[in-house]
């Protein structure tokens, strides 16, 4: 019995520590991995100069990648 | 090309004048501090000066029976009266806040001002310090729908919190005025602008963007105090690969110019961690066959895990919005018995002219009643959904009360209420003395033009251009039956019952915030320049002064060493006299003077 609460315990604390590391979620993990998709992309075309490809990663990007976007799109 | 700031932690672009020392450290605003400020009846630490919303007062110095005795105490001018791009003048539309005996309040320019009240009388003393973030002015005001806005700050620690127009938000120290970071999260080179107060939860400053006019894709951000760096974002409208992105069903990513602005500060409910965020009109505004679907999250609110933002659940109150019923307007979170059971719910005044309470655990429509004198876009909302009656949930599109849509087919109509809506963004307050609700409300109609939009040949962007599907012509803001301008009444609503229980009537629509108070007042600052206060049960008028200058902004109180102040900042200059000039000419013989009103008896 108290082996069996143990691994429920042990489950218990696992699942815990797995809900913590979800607390703190990437930014891919904050949107879909097709707008990851699209915000990579369009970074990249946008570093490229052109202009309505940092459009595209504008609104898809957050985090750093939005940031770089935004750099761009004024250095550009 | 317009000069830009730099995107990360930097001090480049702001000045402080540093005007004197305060001879004490600032308070230390812990986070149980702006958890627990309904047990600090002197200060207003918080936007809505509690996580809820409530904005009431348990100040109860000032009360019915001496309000009649109130007078200036003192005024701070506040500057910031410069206008740029299409903006005659700045606006004023902050809510002070008062911490300890010192007020901090930002003009429509940011020029942030912290106030020594202990000093007042002494001149340049009473000023600690001035912080000027040097926003990029026309470059931000040429892309702002609705006037030079900054509406209030947040505290943290030994921080001040404030957004800025041109899309910056910044954290300055308490004491001295100087930055210690900025961080660019709203980008103007797409129409992005930022007017709301922060709220701050924890260690997170949460914001939302401006721009729903012009094209955006609105977001709601929330920054690291300690660093400044972006915690997590959440796009308000959904992008493809995530829950919702079925209700934008076009082909050519209507989506990405969606709108979904956030310009009023979101609620928080600590026990769920959850924020009660709403979410402003789709675009374009006026061509909603350009956007068929739903268009979540627009013209409705969503609840966002306060520590990543993700989406708990949503309320929609106008799916596929073809009238500009933004959403955006507050949701007080209440808990007292309604319909004959103890519920926890929000309450919210939309646009749309309908006054909801809603399950807060949950999303559940309690019940809907129209806070308009005149509501005609439906004939009433469903009993169960909340949904108006003519939703048609097997339709790309909407169209409610044909005859009162603008659309493609219609191209003329006349809807009420008004596009600025029964409230606008001027916060209501809720006293659970009373368990009633004060609305300032705008009683008007319109008649709008739709104008089809097309999407561009390199995908839907118009940058920086008016994205609206038509507007409005000139002096088409008034009553149904067009004998009557626009105007205004104080509304109060029977929370448990949804019952109006009394309007009183003004000349002109109310576009200030109220604040309800244990002294059995309600405070209203009326368009014109009148600083008024109301009977809580009976609304009254009380006491009103003069100040003979335009008002947009929020009515607060707090308390300094025993005495009370009620506090209002004048000078409005935003969409009433820009917009609706030609329905209310008496206005434009009233020049504004950015000042912040203290009261005292």
């Amino acid at each position: 019995m108290i082996k069996f609460i143990s691994v429920i315990a042990a489950a218990g604390m696992a699942f815990g520590l797995a809900t913590a590391i979800q607390a703190a979620p990437t930014p891919e993990e904050q949107t879909s991995p097709e707008q990851v998709k699209m915000c990579k992309e369009g970074l990249q075309s946008c570093q490229g100069g052109d202009r309505g490809a940092c459009v595209i990663a504008l609104k898809t990007c957050v985090g750093v990648d939005r940031q770089a976007a935004m750099k761009a799109i004024n250095e550009g | 090309m317009t000069g830009r700031f730099g995107i990360t932690a930097a001090f480049a672009g702001a000045t402080m004048l540093a005007l004197s020392m305060p001879a004490i450290a600032a308070e230390n605003t812990s986070p149980e501090d702006l958890l627990n400020a309904h047990d600090n009846p002197n200060d207003w630490v918080n936007h809505h000066r509690t996580y809820d919303g409530m904005r009431y007062s348990p100040l109860d110095q000032i009360n019915k029976n001496n309000v009649k005795d109130l007078k200036v105490s003192f005024t701070v001018a506040l500057g910031g009266s410069e206008g740029a791009g299409p903006w005659k003048y700045g606006n004023i539309e902050g809510t002070p806040i008062a911490e300890d005996g010192m007020v901090y309040m930002p003009n429509g320019w940011s020029e942030l001002t912290k106030i020594n009240v202990r000093k007042a009388g002494q001149g340049p003393d009473m000023i600690e310090w001035i912080f000027d973030p040097a926003v990029d002015r026309e470059w931000a005001a040429n892309v702002t729908c609705c006037a030079i806005n900054n509406r209030g700050v947040a505290l943290w620690k030994q921080a001040v919190i404030m957004s800025v127009l041109d899309g910056r938000m910044f954290r300055i120290n308490k004491d001295s005025g100087a930055e210690v970071w900025q961080v660019q999260l709203a980008e103007p080179a797409i129409a992005e602008t930022i007017t709301v107060a922060p709220i701050v939860v924890k260690a997170l400053a949460i914001t939302g963007v401006s721009g729903a006019e012009y094209g955006i894709r609105g977001w709601m951000a929330a920054v690291d105090l300690n660093t400044g760096v972006e915690e997590w974002r959440r796009y308000t409208v959904p992008g493809p690969g995530e829950a919702g992105f079925d209700t934008w069903t076009d082909d050519y990513g209507a989506w990405l110019t969606g709108g979904g602005s956030n310009w009023q500060t979101s609620t928080y409910d600590p026990a769920t961690n959850s924020l009660y965020v709403g979410v402003g009109n789709p675009g374009p505004d006026w061509d909603h066959e350009y956007r068929p679907g739903d268009n979540l999250y627009t013209s409705g609110m969503f609840v966002l895990d306060a520590d990543t933002g993700f989406v708990k659940w949503h309320f929609q109150y106008t799916p596929n919005d073809p009238y500009d019923f933004d959403g955006i307007n507050e949701n007080i979170l209440i808990e007292q018995e309604i319909a004959g059971q103890n519920r926890k719910a929000f309450i919210h005044a939309d646009r749309n002219g309908f006054f909801y309470a809603i399950d807060s655990l949950n999303g559940e429509f309690i019940y809907g009643v129209p806070f308009v004198r005149e509501l005609n876009w439906t004939t009433g909302l469903d009993k169960v959904t909340g949904l108006p009656l003519e939703y048609r949930p097997d339709s790309d599109t909407q169209t409610y009360v044909t005859e009162h849509t603008p659309n493609r087919t219609n191209k003329t109509a006349m809807y009420c209420p008004n596009i600025i809506g029964g409230k606008n963004w001027m916060p209501m307050s809720y006293s659970p003395k009373t368990g009633i609700a004060y609305v300032p409300t705008i009683e008007s109609c319109i008649t709008v033009n739709n104008v089809e939009e097309v999407p561009g040949p390199d995908g839907t962007f118009k940058l920086r251009e008016w994205f609206s599907g038509g507007g409005p012509p000139a002096g088409s803001a008034v009553s149904a039956d067009g004998s009557k301008h626009m105007e205004g009444t104080l509304t109060s609503v029977e929370i448990s019952t949804g019952r109006i229980l009394r309007k009183f009537d003004l000349k002109y629509p109310l576009q200030s915030g109220v604040v309800s108070t244990a002294g059995g007042v309600v405070f209203a600052a009326r368009h014109e320049g009148s600083v008024c206060a109301h009977d809580d049960l009976t609304l009254d008028e009380l006491w009103c002064f003069e100040t003979n200058t335009l008002i947009d902004a929020p009515t607060m109180t707090f308390a300094v060493d025993g005495k009370q102040y009620v506090a209002v900042g004048s000078g409005g200059w935003g969409i009433m006299p820009h917009y609706f000039a030609d329905n209310q000419p008496d206005l434009d013989k009233i020049r504004p003077a950015n000042l912040l009103w203290f009261f005292s008896l």
